[in-house]
C-alpha cells in the first residue's frame, strides 16, 4: 500500500512541475530547457533552510518560490526581449551551469552527495513522516499549484498570453506590453516549479543534484506534450503515465540494468512521435471545435442599433476645435540598408473622415505604418497625435494614445476563440494585472462581464455573433478579416490605420465591408487612415487621398481626381 | 607561472579554433533553416564514433576514419531533415515544434548510442600522437591538425557562401525563403545541401576530438553548447561572427581556468553570452532582424 501511496505522490509533485513548464510552453509557447533547476532551487533553499536553520517547511517553501521567481526574471527579460528562441539558449545555458554548481559548490549544495536528513513537515504538532500522512499534504500543495495556473489561464491574463503565442505583434498592437507579460509569467512559473521542487525535499528527505539534472529538465517537457499543451489537465495525465512507467517496466524480466537507458530512448521517441502525428497532445487544448457562450437575449434581437462604440475618447466641442487635425505626420523617413523606403513623408489625418493612402505594389506604405505604430525606427520625421508627439513611442504604448491598425495578413489569433479575439482588445482591463486578479476578483469578474457584452456588440456589429465560440482560425477569410475590424474597434482607440482590409476578398465581401467601414467612421466618430488597392473601395469610402510612389507622397487630392491625373495613373498602372 | 600561462594559452587557441568550427557548423544550419537543429550534438557523437569503428574495429588507416566521421555525419545529419523536419515543414510545423522533435531526436539517439558502445570511452586507433613544442608550449598532432582543418574549412565556406552560385543561393533562402522560393530555388534541396555541409564538417571536428580525446555517448553535448552558443552570441546573422565567437569562447576558457576550478568551464562562456545579450542583444557582429 505504502509503494502505491508513494508513487501517487510523486505523481501529485510531478504534475504541478509539469504544470508549471505547461503555463509557459503551452499557453505563452516559450520553452524552457532548464525547468529542473527551478524545482532544483525551491529544494535546495527548502532543504538549507530546515536542516540549517530548523525552520518551518512553509518558510522553506516560501523562501524557495522567491528565489526562484526572481531567478526567472532574471533569466527571461534579457532573452525574451530578443526573441523567444534566446530563451532556449540561456535555459540550457543556466541548466548545464546549474548543474555544475550543485556539483561543485560543495560548501552549500555538498556537491554530489546531496542533503541527506532534512526533516520532515511539522504542522501544529502533527509530523507528515509516512507516505501515507504526506499524501494530503501532497495533494494541498498540488490543488494550491494547479489553483494558481487556473486563476492565471482563464482570466484576461491569460487571454493575452494566448495572444502572445498565436501573434505576438498583433498583441503588441492591441496596447499590450508582451514582454512584461512573458516575463511575469515565466518569473511565476519557476516559482510554481519551486513549490514542486520544496515537496520533493520534504517527502524523499534527500536531495541530490541527480534530481535536477538537463534529463530531468527534458524529461517535464515530454510530460507537458504528452499530455497536451496548453491542457489544463495535460499535466496531470503527463505525469501520471510518465511517472508510473518506469515503475512497470521494473517488473518487466530483463531489463533491470538497463532502464535508464530505455526510458531515455522512450522519451525522445515519445517528443518525435508526438511532434509528427499529434503535436497537440493526449489531450488538446480545446475538445471540440466551438464553445458554447451564453449570449443576452437583447443582442440576440434584429437591428442596426449599437451603442458599443459610444465611449472612449470622447472629446468637448472646444477640444475638436483644437484637435481638429488628429494625426500629423512631418517629413518621416526610412531606408533599408540601400533602397528608400520611405522619403520625407507628410501626411495629415483631419477628424472624423477616412484618409486614403494609396500607390503602387512597394512604395511603402506599410512601411509608414509600421513608422507610426513603433513596429520601425524612423531615420527622421514626426509623428504627433492630438499635438503629442508619439514618434518612436513602442506600439504597445499607442492604445492609450488612441491609435489602432489593422493587418493586411489579418493576424487573428488563430487558436483562441472569435470572442477572445474581441476581448483581449479591450483597454485597461484589471484582469491582465496579477495583482488584482488575484486579490480583487470581484472587481475583475465585473470589468469581464462588461467586456464580454461590449465584445458581443462588436462581434453583432460585424454580423458574426453566431461565430463566436468558434475558433478564429477555422473561419473564411472575409470572417476573419470582420473578426480583425471587431477587435480594432474593441481598443475603443478614436484613430485606426487600416491596412488593406478588403484585399483577397470576393465582392460580396467587399461590398459588407465598405458598408461596415463607412458606418463605423460615422457612429463611431472615427478618425482613419486607409491603405487600399482596390480603387472601387477608395471611391467608396475616401474624400481625400495620399498617392504614394516610391517612398515619396506625390499628391493629394479626390481619388477620382488623382487617378484622373495621366502621370500618377501611369505610375500607378505602369509597367515597371 | 609564465610557462602555464602560455600553454593555456596555447590549449586556449587550439579550443578556440574547435569551438570556431563548431560555431559555423550549426551557424550555418541555423541561419539557412531558422531550424533549432538540437540533435547536432547526436551528429557529432555519431560521427566520432563512426571514426573509431572504422579505425579500432575495422583496423583501416586513420585517414579512413576520418572520412567515415565526415560521411556518417553528413548522412546523420541530411536524414534528420529528409526525415523528420521535411515532414514537419510540409505540416505546416511551429519553431518549437520542430526544436521539440529535434530534442527528442537527439535524447533517443545517444540514448541508442548508450545501449549500443555503453558509456566506456572508446580510442581512435591510428592518429599519431606525437607531441610537438614551440618554445616551452606542448601540443600534440592532432592539436594542430585542429587548428589547421578548422581555419582551412571556415575560410572555404564563407569563401563558398559568398561567392559560389550554390552559395548565393543558400544565402537567399536563409534571408527570405518565401522570396527565395517565388524566384524558383529549391528549398529543400538547398537545406539538404546545408544540413551536408554543417553536419560534415562537425563530423571532421568530432574525428580530430576523438583522436585527441576519446568517444563516448554524450561527447557531442558539450561542443554542441559552445556551437549555439558561438551562434548567439556573434550575431545569429553573420558567419563570421560565429568563428570569431566561438574563437573568444574557446580562448577564455582556457584562460579562465587560471582563476576558476576547470568545472566552471560551461560558466564561463554562459557569463560572456548573457552579457553581450543585455549589452547588445544582436551579437558581436550580428544586426537586427526586421
Amino acid at each position: 500500500m505504502d509503494y502505491v501511496v508513494n508513487i501517487l505522490v510523486f505523481i501529485l509533485i510531478y504534475a504541478v512541475l509539469v504544470q508549471s513548464l505547461n503555463l509557459i510552453m503551452g499557453y505563452v509557447g516559450v520553452i524552457s530547457m532548464g525547468h529542473a533547476v527551478f524545482s532544483g532551487i525551491g529544494a535546495y533553499t527548502a532543504a538549507l533552510i530546515s536542516v540549517h536553520l530548523g525552520y518551518n517547511f512553509l518558510v522553506g517553501t516560501v523562501a524557495g518560490f522567491l528565489l526562484a521567481t526572481i531567478v526567472g526574471a532574471l533569466l527571461a527579460m534579457p532573452s525574451l526581449r530578443v526573441r523567444d528562441e534566446y530563451l532556449i539558449v540561456f535555459t540550457v545555458g543556466f541548466q548545464m551551469v546549474a548543474y555544475e554548481f550543485m556539483l561543485t559548490a560543495r560548501g552549500i549544495t555538498e556537491g554530489q552527495g546531496g542533503i541527506p536528513n532534512i526533516p520532515f513537515p511539522k504542522l501544529f504538532g502533527f509530523q507528515f513522516d509516512t507516505p501515507f500522512k504526506f499524501l494530503p499534504l501532497a495533494l494541498v500543495m498540488a490543488v494550491i499549484g494547479f489553483a494558481i495556473v487556473w486563476r492565471l489561464v482563464r482570466s484576461p491574463f491569460g487571454r493575452v498570453l494566448k495572444a502572445i503565442r498565436e501573434d505576438e505583434s498583433a498583441c503588441r498592437a492591441l496596447g499590450k506590453n508582451t514582454l512584461k507579460f512573458k516575463v511575469l509569467v515565466f518569473a511565476l512559473s519557476g516559482g510554481i516549479a519551486a513549490i514542486a521542487g520544496s515537496g520533493l525535499a520534504y517527502f524523499i528527505t534527500f536531495i541530490s543534484p541527480v534530481s535536477f539534472s538537463v534529463e530531468i529538465s527534458i524529461f517535464i517537457i515530454v510530460m507537458v506534450i504528452l499530455g497536451g499543451e496548453a491542457n489544463f489537465w495535460g499535466p496531470l495525465v503527463g505525469a501520471a503515465i510518465l511517472v508510473g512507467l518506469p515503475e512497470v517496466l521494473r517488473f518487466l524480466p530483463g531489463t533491470a540494468g538497463i532502464v535508464d537507458v530505455l526510458r531515455e530512448i522512450f522519451y525522445g521517441l515519445i517528443l518525435v512521435i508526438m511532434m509528427i502525428f499529434r503535436p497537440k497532445g493526449i489531450l488538446p487544448e480545446y475538445a471540440a471545435q466551438t464553445k458554447e457562450y451564453q449570449i443576452p437575449t437583447d443582442l440576440l434581437m434584429e437591428g442596426d442599433t449599437n451603442d458599443a462604440g459610444d465611449e472612449g475618447h470622447m472629446s468637448s466641442p472646444e477640444e475638436k476645435r483644437l484637435t481638429h487635425r488628429v494625426l500629423e505626420i512631418k517629413g518621416l523617413s526610412k531606408s533599408f540598408g540601400g533602397l528608400q523606403a520611405v522619403n520625407d513623408a507628410s501626411l495629415t489625418l483631419s477628424s472624423g473622415k477616412i484618409t486614403g493612402l494609396i500607390g503602387p505594389n512597394g512604395c511603402g506604405k506599410t512601411t509608414i505604418f509600421n513608422l507610426i505604430t513603433g513596429f520601425l525606427d524612423a531615420d527622421g520625421g514626426k509623428v504627433t497625435i492630438h499635438g503629442k508627439e508619439i514618434t518612436g513611442k513602442a506600439p504597445y504604448k499607442l492604445i492609450s494614445d488612441g491609435l489602432a491598425r489593422s493587418w493586411q495578413d489579418i493576424r487573428t489569433f488563430k487558436d483562441m476563440t472569435v470572442l477572445d479575439n474581441v476581448l483581449v482588445a479591450r483597454p485597461k482591463q484589471s484582469g491582465e494585472k496579477i495583482l488584482l486578479l488575484f486579490f480583487s476578483p470581484w472587481r475583475v469578474a465585473r470589468e469581464e462581464r462588461e467586456n464580454y457584452r461590449k465584445a458581443l456588440g462588436y462581434l453583432k456589429m460585424v454580423g458574426l455573433l453566431d461565430k463566436a465560440g468558434h475558433l478564429a482560425g477555422s473561419l473564411s477569410t472575409a470572417e476573419q478579416k470582420l473578426v480583425a475590424i471587431a477587435r480594432l474597434m474593441a481598443t475603443e482607440c478614436p484613430v485606426l490605420l487600416l491596412d488593406e482590409p478588403t484585399s483577397a476578398l470576393d465582392l460580396e465581401s467587399v461590398e459588407r465591408i465598405i458598408k461596415l467601414i463607412r458606418g463605423i467612421a460615422k457612429q463611431g466618430r472615427k478618425t482613419m487612415l486607409l491603405i487600399e488597392h482596390n480603387l472601387d473601395v477608395v471611391r467608396g469610402l475616401v474624400e481625400e487621398a495620399y498617392f504614394m510612389s516610391e517612398g515619396k507622397v506625390l499628391a493629394y487630392g479626390e481619388p477620382s481626381a488623382l487617378m484622373a491625373d495621366p502621370k500618377l495613373a501611369e505610375v500607378y498602372f505602369g509597367i515597371d | 607561472m609564465r610557462v602555464l600561462i602560455i600553454q593555456l594559452f596555447v590549449n586556449g587557441l587550439i579550443t578556440a579554433s574547435f569551438y570556431a568550427l563548431a560555431g559555423v557548423t550549426w551557424g550555418v544550419i541555423y541561419r539557412t533553416t531558422h531550424i533549432f537543429h538540437f540533435s547536432h550534438h547526436l551528429v557529432f557523437s555519431v560521427a566520432g564514433y563512426a571514426a573509431v569503428m572504422i579505425t579500432a574495429q575495422a583496423q583501416l588507416p586513420y585517414f579512413f576514419g576520418f572520412f567515415a566521421a565526415v560521411g556518417a555525419a553528413a548522412l546523420l545529419g541530411c536524414g534528420i531533415d529528409a526525415f523528420l523536419y521535411r515532414r514537419l515543414r510540409m505540416a505546416g510545423a511551429t519553431q518549437a515544434t520542430t526544436f521539440l522533435a529535434s530534442l527528442g531526436f537527439g535524447t533517443a539517439g545517444v540514448a541508442i548510442l548508450l545501449l549500443a558502445f555503453t558509456s566506456s570511452p572508446r580510442r581512435l586507433v591510428g592518429f599519431p600522437t606525437k607531441v610537438l613544442s614551440i618554445g616551452e608550449a606542448f601540443f600534440s598532432v592532432a592539436d594542430l591538425t585542429m587548428v589547421i582543418v578548422s581555419w582551412t574549412m571556415i575560410g572555404l565556406l564563407l569563401l563558398f557562401l559568398a561567392k559560389s552560385r550554390y552559395g548565393k543561393a543558400i544565402r537567399a533562402v536563409g534571408s527570405n525563403a518565401e522570396m527565395a522560393r517565388n524566384v524558383g530555388l529549391n528549398i529543400d534541396r538547398l537545406y539538404l545541401l546545408v544540413f551536408a555541409i554543417g553536419s560534415g564538417l562537425f563530423g571532421a571536428a568530432a574525428f580530430l576530438f576523438t583522436a585527441k580525446n576519446v568517444a563516448y555517448p554524450t561527447m557531442g553535448i558539450h561542443p554542441f553548447f559552445m556551437s549555439f552558443t558561438a551562434v548567439f552570441l556573434g550575431g545569429v546573422t553573420s558567419m563570421p561572427g560565429h568563428a570569431l565567437a566561438g574563437f573568444i569562447l574557446g580562448l577564455s576558457e582556457s584562460l579562465g581556468m587560471l582563476i576558476l576550478p576547470g568545472e566552471y568551464k560551461t560558466m564561463i562562456a554562459f557569463a560572456i553570452l548573457f552579457v553581450v545579450i543585455v549589452i547588445r542583444p544582436e551579437g558581436l557582429i550580428g544586426f537586427k532582424r526586421g
